[in-house]
């Protein structure tokens, strides 16, 4: 509930602050916060979106739906991206992403039983010069090799362990 | 407006500016396919289906979206327009489940039709239909995302036309598929008035109380029209082997006022008919039970009891014309007492300057001044007609009132005050300078304390305007015109007509109270002498809106009990005492108002399971409007202490902070 309350406040403050004239067009914005800040979006987070937007709870769950970058299901601490689209998959992005699914024993879409990667399969994400190319949360890693990507997620993974607990957010 | 001309498939064919060729097609009598069009709904070129070649236009044109321009060559059946018809089709009918063996909307499904007169017959499916499984199911209304071919209709006239917005799409692509908000329609605002159903051209969207009930060609069609409030909604009643199967509205085919649109009780309240509440014969008061007696017998008590004693009847006004007007001949009485009271007090204010006129010639105006609150719960299909005037035909709405409503989104302006006080103001009187408009009144205005004061007001203030009175029951109006009706009771014998028996229970009647019902409940166990009656459903007859064109009920289930007939074999009852002039005694006004909703009006969460099972919970709201605090008590179901409390106000449905 004291979640709810801030997205309530945070909603409000964007609203406030808003450069659109219709409400409508915050939405996206308004999703954003909660895909940033929350393990999932959830049918509760839409409605307050829908009340303090003015519009329809529906509305509010198409768009969260229809966007592959929002989550309605839990996804893991980081949502790793890997581009399987034209210029990346000529430079071998499938066998990226094979390699990463494989490394961690995750199927595309999966979550890491750590509860730390989801891996998904993306389309092109403008990062064309560098393909193949993937992301980490919002951070970008380009000209990628299956042994790369998998140093660049132990990484990370790494970091999180040295950390008392790996599941805040 | 000027006309001009355009060419299709080599006719010269007359059409009007800002219309679509499509249009111009089919007053043409020439034939375009389509699955996303609907003559109700706003264009929306989704489906494609609706090709045309335009000379000079590189690519095909989709003919629901293109607007007519003079001189425009326009060609519906060239080889490459068939071609691309029936390859439209075909992506369509590659993922859709042709299931029409046990589908519902097999015989009146768009699909079948248009795909067995366009698609090509040598369909070859090339992939593996993808399947997403994903069955909605509402209380009453249910999606079968696999037989769903995204035309959006339901989208558009849920969330555009009825302004609910329940629909919408989920996902992308394939996998896209038509939900209410998280899957739930009672969540999500639905009012379950049945319009997407109506308007789905496939068994995607599905009326569950119809599911595997019987198939559309088998159906008995009977058109009739709803009693159940004051619209008065022309429908199509369905059954087979003498059983109702469904109601359908038809929208877009409907010739009635109500162009098709229901509301749930006109679309799903046909279960009352076959209400564990119903009535099959009469009863008496016996010691301190009731005792079942013949039709004869119960006659035999009517004429011992009204042969001594003076008496009064309680006159429904949702009866038929033909009943009301058989009650009159056969019980001579002024003792006259009706649901229609305020209504009439507050016609006969506003007749005095005004002209009544009916709901169709109001709406020839282009601003209509719309007073009084909660019109979408006592009229819900006025309301909704309401609102197509400004969505369709942009006229303007001025709504007077002073609680907010869903007719405030799309009104022109609104003014959430005293009525009183609005009415007379000058920001009022400076908006109508000049226009073409019409007063429309109803809702919970007649049964306020200051009912008679607002009318006075309007009398005075819009001397000579249009107005239309919408009748809060379907036959509020003649009953109206036709008694001079009193407040109370007095006599010892009163005798009530009544459809739904909250009215029974509502007014104290004498000693010995003979009730003709439908239904048996706790309230008619109040009776002395009960008598079983009729439902809209299984009667003919007509009921008289404020207009010259009264509206017909013709009887989709026949029925052994028929008031019409109980009445016809009466005697005739004269009495010559004159009623005590009634002593109406104005109160003051209070804060806290009684709104009956739509599920509770006629006492339908009680009778129909339907209704009941779509219906919620009686509460109180509080509003503040400009710094006053009001209340409303706003109820979903009639219960002994819903009775108690508007007894105590009756007729107003205004009570105190007792
Ligand atoms: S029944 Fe009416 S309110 Fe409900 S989803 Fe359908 S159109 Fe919308
Ligand atoms: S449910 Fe029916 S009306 Fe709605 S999009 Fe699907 S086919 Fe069209
Ligand atoms: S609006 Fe009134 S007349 Fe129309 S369907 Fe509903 S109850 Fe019946
Ligand atoms: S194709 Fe991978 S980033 Fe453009
Ligand atoms: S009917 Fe024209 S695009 Fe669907």
């Amino acid at each position: 509930m004291d979640n709810l309350n801030w997205l309530v406040k945070e909603i409000e403050k964007l609203k406030r602050n808003s450069p659109y004239p219709s409400a409508r067009s915050l939405i996206m914005p308004a999703l954003w916060i909660v895909e940033k800040h929350f393990p999932e979006i959830l049918p509760e987070h839409m409605e307050v979106i829908a009340k303090i937007l003015g519009v329809k709870p529906v509305e509010v769950e198409e768009i969260a739906r229809f966007y592959a970058m929002f989550h309605t299901k839990k996804k893991g601490k980081y949502v790793v991206r890997v581009c399987t689209n034209l210029s990346c998959m000529l430079n071998g992005g499938e066998s990226i992403l094979q390699a990463i699914c494989d490394h961690f024993g995750v199927k595309p879409g999966e979550t890491t039983k750590d509860g730390l990667f989801t891996i998904e399969e993306a389309e092109c994400m403008g990062l064309c010069n560098g393909a193949p190319a993937m992301t980490v949360n919002e951070t970008r890693f380009t000209n990628l090799t299956p042994q790369k990507a998998i140093a660049v997620l132990e990484e990370f993974k790494r970091k999180e362990n040295g950390k008392d607990n790996p599941q805040e957010r | 407006m000027e006309s001009f001309t355009i060419i299709i498939d080599g006719k010269e064919c007359e059409a009007f500016p800002g219309e679509t060729v499509l249009k111009v097609a089919e007053r043409n009598g020439i034939v375009i396919p389509t699955f996303c069009y609907h003559k109700e709904l706003r264009p929306e070129g989704a489906c494609r289906v609706c090709l045309v070649e335009v000379e000079g236009a590189p690519r095909l044109v989709t003919a629901c979206t293109l607007k007519a321009i003079p001189n425009m060559v326009v060609r519906t059946n060239t080889p490459r327009v068939r071609k691309a018809r029936a390859t439209i089709i075909r992506m369509i009918l590659n993922n859709h489940a042709l299931e029409c063996k046990d589908c519902d909307k097999s015989g009146e499904c768009e699909l079948q039709m248009t795909g067995f007169r366009h698609a090509s017959k040598d369909i070859k499916y090339k992939e593996e239909i993808r399947k997403k499984r994903i069955l909605i199911e509402g209380k009453l209304i249910a999606i079968n995302t696999d037989r769903c071919i995204l035309c959006r209709r339901c989208i558009r006239m849920c969330g555009e036309n009825m302004g609910n917005r329940v629909l919408g799409i989920m996902e992308r692509g394939y996998k896209a598929y038509i939900s209410p908000f998280n899957g739930n329609f009672e969540e999500s605002g639905c009012e379950h008035c049945g319009s997407c159903i109506d308007v789905c051209p496939v068994g995607s969207l599905l009326d569950r109380t119809f599911k595997h009930k019987g198939r559309p060609w088998k159906l008995e069609k009977t058109w009739t029209t709803c009693t159940l409030c004051g619209s008065g909604c022309y429908m199509e009643v369905d059954t087979c082997e003498g059983e109702i199967k469904r109601v359908m509205g038809r929208i877009g085919v409907n010739h009635g006022e109500n162009k098709g649109y229901l509301c749930v009780n006109g679309k799903w309240g046909w279960d009352i008919v076959y209400s564990k509440y119903r009535l099959k014969k009469p009863m008496l008061k016996r010691g301190s039970g009731l005792e079942e007696i013949s039709f004869e017998e119960a006659m035999k008590v009517i004429e011992d009891k009204l042969k001594v004693g003076n008496f009064e009847v309680f006159v429904d006004s949702s009866l038929t014309c033909e009943e009301i007007d058989l009650i009159a001949d056969k019980f001579r009485t002024k003792n006259v007492i009706s649901d229609a009271f305020n209504y009439q007090r507050f016609l006969e204010k506003v007749e005095e300057t005004l002209n009544i006129c009916s709901l169709k010639e109001a709406f020839d105006s282009d601003v209509f001044v719309v007073v009084g609150d909660f019109l979408e719960e006592s009229n819900p299909v006025t309301a909704t007609l309401l609102r197509l005037k400004v969505i369709q035909e942009h006229k303007r709405i001025i709504r007077v009132g002073e609680f907010p409503s869903k007719l405030d989104s799309i009104s022109y302006k609104v003014f959430i005050d005293d009525m009183e006080k609005t009415l007379t103001s000058e920001s009022l009187n400076k908006l109508l300078h000049g226009k073409r408009f019409s007063l429309i009144v109803g809702g919970t205005i007649y049964d306020l304390i200051k009912s008679e004061k607002i009318a006075e007001i309007v009398a005075e203030t819009f001397k000579g305007a249009s107005i239309h009175p919408i009748p809060p029951e379907s036959n509020s109006y003649y009953v109206a015109k036709k008694f001079r009706i009193k407040s109370k009771f007095n006599s010892s014998v009163s005798i009530y007509f009544v459809n739904s028996n909250e009215k029974f229970a509502l007014s104290e009647g004498g000693e010995f109270k003979i009730l003709f019902t439908p239904f048996y409940d706790d309230f008619a166990s109040r009776a002395d002498l009960i008598i079983p009656t009729d439902t809209f459903l299984e009667k003919e007859g007509k009921i008289h809106p404020p207009s010259t064109t009264k509206k017909p009920l013709k009887s989709a289930v026949k029925t052994e009990i028929s008031l019409k007939v109980f009445l016809q074999k009466l005697p005739v009852f004269s009495q010559k005492l004159e009623p005590t002039p009634s002593s109406l005694i104005i109160p003051e006004s209070t804060d806290t108002l009684v709104v009956i909703s739509k599920h509770a009006k006629g006492m339908m969460s009680t009778y129909s399971n339907h209704v009941a099972s779509v219906s919620g919970r009686n509460k109180t709201l509080e509003f503040s409007i400009n710094g006053t605090k009001k209340k409303i008590l706003f109820v979903e179901k009639f219960d002994g202490k819903v009775v108690e409390i508007l007894k105590s106000s009756y007729p107003y449905r205004e009570i105190g902070n007792g």
